[in-house]
């Protein structure tokens, strides 16, 4: 087979889709994380290339609503890569500990759910696995309360998306 | 919060890069797999003192130009050769299109890794599992001749 030109979105989309298809069936989280965390590294600057709002940029927002500074994008990425496990799935220096504490489960659902929220900003929510995705968690994370969470925040925090645009 | 051994993480990874490689199911996910796991079982292989597959490549580049390549630059130049860094990043000006044989760069991907698998465990442990049984009985079927110097399988 020769060589095939690829949109980068193309192959971020077929890593996430995986990602969900391998979570949904409960097949290795280490694995969901590595995809979903691949595929975040190419969505986020897709997102910003379309001129539109990366979940980096709007997660900077909300810190810095609370603590008054912002972040670099640099850091806030290093900072959630690193909570989800997704550096330490796909490095290992000399000195690095031989093992790892990571609560894998909820790291692999937080992992695609940042990728997934720069996959809808460029192509939408049409996707069978967009949907499959969206409805679990709607149903295990408790849907209702979680918009009654937000549906709480002060108006300013709702609307940080449009006061950027 | 549950404790992990990088080794098993890596196992994990790359059993599931065989799976997604041999079924055909999703092979741009095989080479990431694949290459996370081959960068912990190169390491881990490093701190028991023993080479890992990038490590012997090195050297039969070093008895043709004389110049032994410093670990770190060898493998970057090998995994931009395999695509790994282009499947999970893209940096501000870079293009968002790539040309790749993703069947090649995934059989390469994952055929790095098994070989630093089987270096680190061992011919016993690495034989027992049924991700290695099931990329072996894949070679035997689609590439029964072996590969030529593209990766292709020999008519």
């Amino acid at each position: 087979m020769a060589k095939v030109r690829y949109h980068k979105l193309d192959l971020a989309a077929r890593q996430l889709e995986t990602a969900v298809w391998m979570f949904l069936e409960s097949k290795d989280r280490f694995s969901v994380i590595t995809l979903a965390g691949a595929a975040s590294g190419i969505l986020m600057q897709l997102v910003l290339n379309a001129g539109k709002l990366p979940f980096a940029d709007y997660g900077r927002l909300i810190i810095r609503e609370q603590s008054g500074v912002m972040p670099t994008r640099e850091k806030y990425n290093k900072r959630v890569s690193d909570l989800f496990g997704i550096n330490v799935l796909k490095h290992h220096a000399a000195d690095d500990p031989p093992i790892v504490e990571l609560s894998e489960e909820r790291a692999a659902e937080n992992a695609i759910i940042r990728a997934l929220v720069d996959y809808i900003e460029l192509r939408g929510q049409d996707a069978p696995f967009v949907k499959a995705f969206l409805q679990y968690t709607w149903v295990a994370r408790n849907g209702p309360e979680v918009m009654k969470a937000y549906n709480a925040q002060p108006e300013r925090v709702k609307r940080l998306r449009d006061l950027i645009k | 919060m549950a404790t992990h051994r990088k080794l098993d993480i890596a196992t994990g990874q790359l059993r599931s890069a065989v799976m997604l490689y041999c079924t055909g199911r999703d092979r741009f996910s095989a080479i990431t797999l694949a290459g996370a796991a081959d960068v912990i079982l190169s390491q881990l292989l490093v701190n028991q003192g023993k080479q890992n597959f990038s490590d012997q490549l090195m050297k039969k580049e070093a008895e043709v130009t004389g110049v032994l390549p410093k670990r770190a630059v060898h493998g970057r130049a090998i995994n931009d050769m395999l695509m790994i860094n282009a499947m999970k990043h893209l940096d501000p000006g870079e293009d968002e299109y790539l040309e790749m044989d993703v069947r090649v760069s995934a059989l390469a991907t994952v055929g790095k890794a098994l070989a630093n698998y089987y270096a680190l465990v061992g011919a016993e442990t690495a034989d027992a599992t049924d991700f290695m049984t099931l990329f072996k009985l894949w070679a035997q079927a689609f590439t029964p001749k072996g590969l030529d110097l593209d990766g292709n399988p020999i008519e």
